[in-house]
C-alpha cells in the first residue's frame, strides 16, 4: 500500500469539492433537476433578506438562527455560490481536525488516514457541502469542542457548546457525557488533562469501575467548579446569541428556529418510524400519555448510553447520534452527517474487520434506505397508494440502524478518553520499577 | 407630467455648527468622490435623470469648498429627500396621473390582489360575484367604439400531465381567425392574457418554482395567493389562487391561433380516506384579457372576459387528480406496532450496553 499524505489527501478532496460545486452550478443551469439543495435557496433568500435589513423569517421555511444568514451575506454581494465554499471548507476542517484529535491520541499514521478518508471520500459529506446544507459546519463546531476539552481550554469548549445549541438544538443531548467525562479525577485543578493514547492492545485495564460506579460517584460530586462553569458559560451563551436574534426578531425567530424544531410532527412521508403514525392522526389532539409513550423510548436509549460510555468520550457521542436520529420524529437525509462526522473518531478502537462485519454494516445501512427510497419513488413520482409498505420499509430502516449500533457497541474497545489521576500515578509507579 | 416639480433645487445649504477635527483633510478629489456617492445615495429617493443627476452631482462637487458644508448638504438633502418619499407627495402624483383616463379606479396589477385585499379566503361564490363586477377589476362590457379585437375562442382544452404528487395541469386555447376592419389599431397594442387558477385546497402551487418559471421566460409575471403554506396537509390548510399574465402580440390572432398554458402543481396531504385514494377536480380557470392601445399617445385599457357561454366553443375540461391518501383502518395496527418497535428496539440497545458494560468488569476481574 503506497503511503498517503495527509496534505495531498486534503488537496485531492479539496480540488474534488470545487469541481463538485463547478458542476452544479452548471447542472442547476441546464438541467431540469436541481443539484442545488432547496435549503440553500431558501438560506440565501434570508440572507439577501437580511443583507437589506429586513428580517430573514419573513422568508417561508427558514428555520435557522439568524446567524446562519448573516453568514451567507455574501451570497448577495459576491457570488451565490459563497455560501457552498463556505460549507465546503468546513467539511475540509471536519477532516484536518478529525486528523487532528486522532494524531493527538496516537493513532498510527496508516490507521488514520483511513479513517480521515472515511469522511473525506464518503459520498453523503461531499454531496452535502457541495449541496450547500449547513450541516458540515455543525460537524466542525462539534469536533472543535472536543479538541478544546482535550486541551483543557474550558471556557472557549463551553462558549462553542452554548453557539452550537443555538445553532442546532440536537448537541443538548451531548450536555450529560460532557459534564460527567469533566470529572476532577481527569481534569484536575492544576494542570491539563492527559489524553489516553491509543494502543493495539485487546483490552484496558479497568480501573474506574463500569457504569453504575460512575453513577454513584456523579451524585456525590456533581458540583465541581469545572461543571459548574461549563454549564453556566454554555447556558449564558446560549441565552445571549437567543436573546440577541429575539431582541432582532421577535416572536417569528423564537417560533421558527426553536419551537419549531422540538414541536415538529411533520406528516410527509420521512425515514422515520413514526411519520405514518403522525399522518394518521394529524388535527387530532395527541393525548399526554402519547407524547410520553413516543418520549420515553429516545429518553431511555439515551441514559443509558450515556452511564455506559461517558467515558470515551467520542464514542459516546457517536452512539448517542445514532440512537437519537433513530428514534427521532423526523428523519431526514442530511442528519446522517451528524453522526458520520464522529464515525473517524471511533474506527481505530474497533475490532470490526472490514471483511465481512463491516461490510455487512455498510450494505445492510445501504440496502434498508435503498429500498425505502423504492417505495418513497413510488408513493411521490408514481401516484400510488403505498403508504404501508412505506412505513415497513422505515420500521426495516430502523430495526437496521439499531443492529448496525449493537454491532458497533460489541465490537469496541472500550478505550476512556482522558487519563485519571490514578492511572497516571500507576504508570509512573510502573516507570519506576 | 410633473417631472420638473422635482428638479427644483436650493443649492445654498444651511450652514451648521459643526465641529470636526480639523485635521480632516477636503482636497478637491475627496470632494468629487463624495459627491458622486450623495448623488447615488439619494437617486433612489428621487429617480433623478441622467440630466439632473449631473446638474446636482456639478453643484454638489464646486460648491463644497469646505467638508462642513458638505456635511451640512448632506443633512439638508436626507431631511428633503425623506419628504419626497412620504406618502402625502405620492398620492398627488397618482391622481395627476389617473385623472387623465376614462372613470375607473386605478389598476392593479394582479387582479387577485384586489380579491384579497377584501376577503380572507377563497369562495367560489364570492369570487364569481367579484369578477362580475366591472368595477372590482376595470372590465368594460361597453367595448370602445373603435376597437373590434376580441378573440374568438374555438375549443379550450384542460388536460393533467405527469405522475405523482407532482404534475402538469396544461391549458390549450385554440382561436378563430380574427377579421379586422382597421388593422392598423392591432399593431399598436398589446395583449395580456390574464389566467386565474382558482386551485382546491388539495393541491398548491410553489410561488419560487413559479418565479424560476418568469425568469425563464414562460410566463411575463405570475403571483400566487391565498394560502401558500406549503407544508401543511389539505385539511388545515385554505385555497390558493394562481394568477398567470402572458403577454401576446395581437397580430397572432390574424390567423387560426394556439396559446398553450403548463402550470406545475404539487399535491398535498390529503385527509384519511377508505379507499386509499382521495380525488381533487380543477375547476375552470377564469381567462381575462386586458389590452391597452397607445392611441393619440394615451393609453387606453380595457378588460374583457373570454365567455364560457359560448355555445360554439369545445370544451374539454375534465380534470380530476387521483392522490394517495392515507386509510383510517390502518390507525390502530400502525400505532400498536410502531411502538412496540420503538420499546423493543430500547430494550435490544438497553440490553447490550448492559451486558458490555458487564463483560468489561468480568474481564478486568479475570485479569487481575
Amino acid at each position: 500500500m503506497r503511503s498517503l499524505d495527509f496534505t495531498s489527501l486534503l488537496l485531492f478532496s479539496a480540488i474534488f469539492r470545487v469541481i463538485l460545486i463547478i458542476y452544479g452550478e452548471w447542472q442547476d443551469a441546464h438541467m431540469e433537476v436541481n443539484y442545488t439543495d432547496v435549503d440553500y435557496l431558501v438560506f440565501s433568500d434570508a440572507a439577501s433578506l437580511m443583507a437589506s435589513g429586513d428580517s430573514p423569517y419573513k422568508r417561508t421555511t427558514y428555520r435557522y438562527s439568524p446567524l446562519l444568514a448573516f453568514l451567507l451575506i455574501p451570497n448577495s454581494l459576491i457570488h451565490r455560490s459563497w455560501g457552498k465554499f463556505i460549507f465546503s471548507a468546513s467539511d475540509l476542517l471536519v477532516g484536518y481536525f478529525i486528523h487532528f484529535i486522532l494524531q493527538q491520541r496516537k493513532v498510527p499514521r496508516k490507521l488514520c488516514n483511513y479513517c480521515v478518508m472515511t469522511w473525506l471520500f464518503n459520498p453523503f459529506t461531499f454531496t452535502i457541502g457541495t449541496r450547500g446544507n449547513c450541516e458540515p459546519v455543525v460537524c466542525a463546531m462539534i469536533l472543535w469542542i472536543i479538541i478544546c476539552l482535550m486541551k483543557g481550554n474550558l471556557l472557549q469548549s463551553a462558549f462553542w457548546y452554548g453557539l452550537i445549541v443555538h445553532f442546532r438544538i440536537y448537541p443538548i443531548i451531548y450536555a450529560i457525557p460532557i459534564v460527567l467525562v469533566l470529572d476532577p479525577n481527569f481534569f484536575p485543578s492544576n494542570r491539563k488533562p492527559i489524553l489516553k493514547n491509543w494502543t493495539a492492545a485487546q483490552a484496558e485495564r479497568l480501573n474506574d469501575g463500569n457504569c453504575l460506579c460512575s453513577l454513584h460517584n456523579l451524585l456525590k460530586c456533581i458540583f465541581t467548579r469545572k461543571r459548574l462553569m461549563f454549564g453556566m458559560v454554555s447556558a449564558a451563551v446560549f441565552f445571549l446569541f437567543t436573546g440577541l436574534s429575539y431582541y432582532l426578531y421577535g416572536w417569528e425567530f423564537l417560533h421558527e428556529a426553536l419551537l419549531y424544531h422540538l414541536t415538529r410532527t411533520d406528516p410527509r412521508h420521512n425515514f422515520s418510524i413514526y411519520f405514518y403514525h403522525i399522518y394518521l392522526h394529524y388535527g387530532y389532539d395527541i393525548s399526554v400519555m402519547e407524547k410520553l409513550i413516543s418520549f420515553l423510548p429516545q429518553f431511555m436509549v439515551q441514559l443509558v448510553l450515556i452511564f455506559c460510555f461517558a467515558k470515551d468520550l467520542p464514542f459516546c457521542l457517536f452512539a448517542q447520534t445514532v440512537a437519537f436520529v433513530a428514534f427521532n420524529k423526523v428523519i431526514t437525509a442530511q442528519y446522517f452527517v451528524w453522526f458520520f462526522c464522529l464515525l473517524p473518531l471511533i474506527l481505530p478502537w474497533s475490532k470490526m474487520k472490514l471483511k465481512w462485519d463491516g461490510m455487512l454494516c455498510i450494505l445492510s445501512w445501504m440496502g434498508a434506505q435503498v429500498h425505502w427510497l423504492m417505495w418513497g419513488y413510488l408513493l411521490e413520482f408514481k401516484g400510488k397508494n403505498v403508504f404501508l409498505e412505506l412505513w415497513v420499509a422505515s420500521l426495516v430502516f430502523h430495526a437496521a440502524n439499531v443492529f448496525i449500533l449493537t454491532l458497533v457497541i460489541r465490537h469496541h474497545r472500550f478505550s476512556s478518553f482522558f487519563l485519571g489521576l490514578e492511572d497516571v500515578k500507576s504508570k509512573n509507579v510502573a516507570k519506576l520499577e | 407630467m410633473g417631472s420638473g416639480h422635482y428638479h427644483q433645487f436650493n443649492p445654498a445649504p444651511p450652514s451648521l455648527p459643526l465641529s470636526l477635527p480639523p485635521k480632516l483633510i477636503w482636497s478637491p478629489s475627496h470632494r468629487f468622490r463624495w459627491s458622486f456617492f450623495v448623488v447615488h445615495s439619494i437617486d433612489p429617493f428621487c429617480n433623478l435623470d441622467l440630466g439632473s443627476r449631473l446638474i446636482v452631482y456639478l453643484i454638489t462637487s464646486f460648491s463644497m469648498k469646505t467638508w462642513r458644508q458638505f456635511i451640512g448638504l448632506c443633512i439638508y438633502l436626507l431631511v428633503w429627500s425623506s419628504f419626497i418619499s412620504s406618502p402625502i407627495v405620492d398620492s398627488a402624483n397618482s391622481n395627476f396621473n389617473s385623472g387623465n383616463e376614462r372613470t375607473f379606479h386605478p389598476v392593479k396589477k394582479f387582479v387577485m390582489q384586489s380579491y384579497f385585499d377584501r376577503h380572507i379566503e377563497l369562495h367560489d361564490s364570492v369570487f364569481d360575484n367579484f369578477i362580475s363586477q366591472e368595477d372590482n377589476v376595470g372590465l368594460c362590457q361597453v367595448l370602445p367604439e373603435n376597437h373590434d379585437f376580441v378573440p374568438r375562442l374555438s375549443v379550450l382544452k384542460r388536460d393533467l400531465i405527469g405522475e405523482g404528487s407532482h404534475r402538469h395541469v396544461s391549458t390549450l386555447l385554440k382561436f378563430q381567425s380574427q377579421q379586422l376592419e382597421s388593422s392598423s389599431q392591432l399593431l399598436s397594442s398589446s395583449c395580456d392574457f390574464i389566467i386565474i387558477e382558482r386551485l382546491p385546497t388539495g393541491v398548491f402551487a410553489d410561488p419560487f418554482e413559479l418565479q424560476r418559471l418568469v425568469q425563464r421566460g414562460v410566463f411575463n409575471d405570475v403571483d400566487v395567493f391565498g394560502d401558500t403554506n406549503l407544508e401543511l396537509p389539505s385539511f388545515l390548510s385554505n385555497r390558493s389562487a394562481v394568477e398567470i399574465h402572458l403577454v401576446v402580440d395581437p397580430n397572432k390572432f390574424l390567423e387560426p391561433t394556439d396559446i398553450k398554458i403548463e402550470l406545475p402543481l404539487h399535491a398535498r396531504y390529503q385527509p384519511l380516506n377508505e379507499s386509499g385514494y382521495s380525488t381533487v377536480e380543477l375547476g375552470m380557470p377564469d381567462i381575462l384579457v386586458r389590452c391597452s392601445t397607445k392611441e393619440r399617445s394615451e393609453n387606453q385599457n380595457y378588460f374583457f372576459k373570454l365567455t364560457n357561454n359560448d355555445a360554439d366553443v369545445m370544451y374539454e375540461a375534465d380534470v380530476l387528480w387521483r392522490i394517495p391518501s392515507g386509510k383510517k383502518a390502518h390507525s390502530n395496527l400502525v400505532f400498536v406496532i410502531t411502538f412496540s418497535v420503538a420499546l423493543l428496539s430500547t430494550l435490544v440497545i438497553f440490553l447490550s450496553s448492559l451486558e458490555y458494560s458487564k463483560s468489561r468488569v468480568r474481564k478486568d476481574s479475570k485479569q487481575s
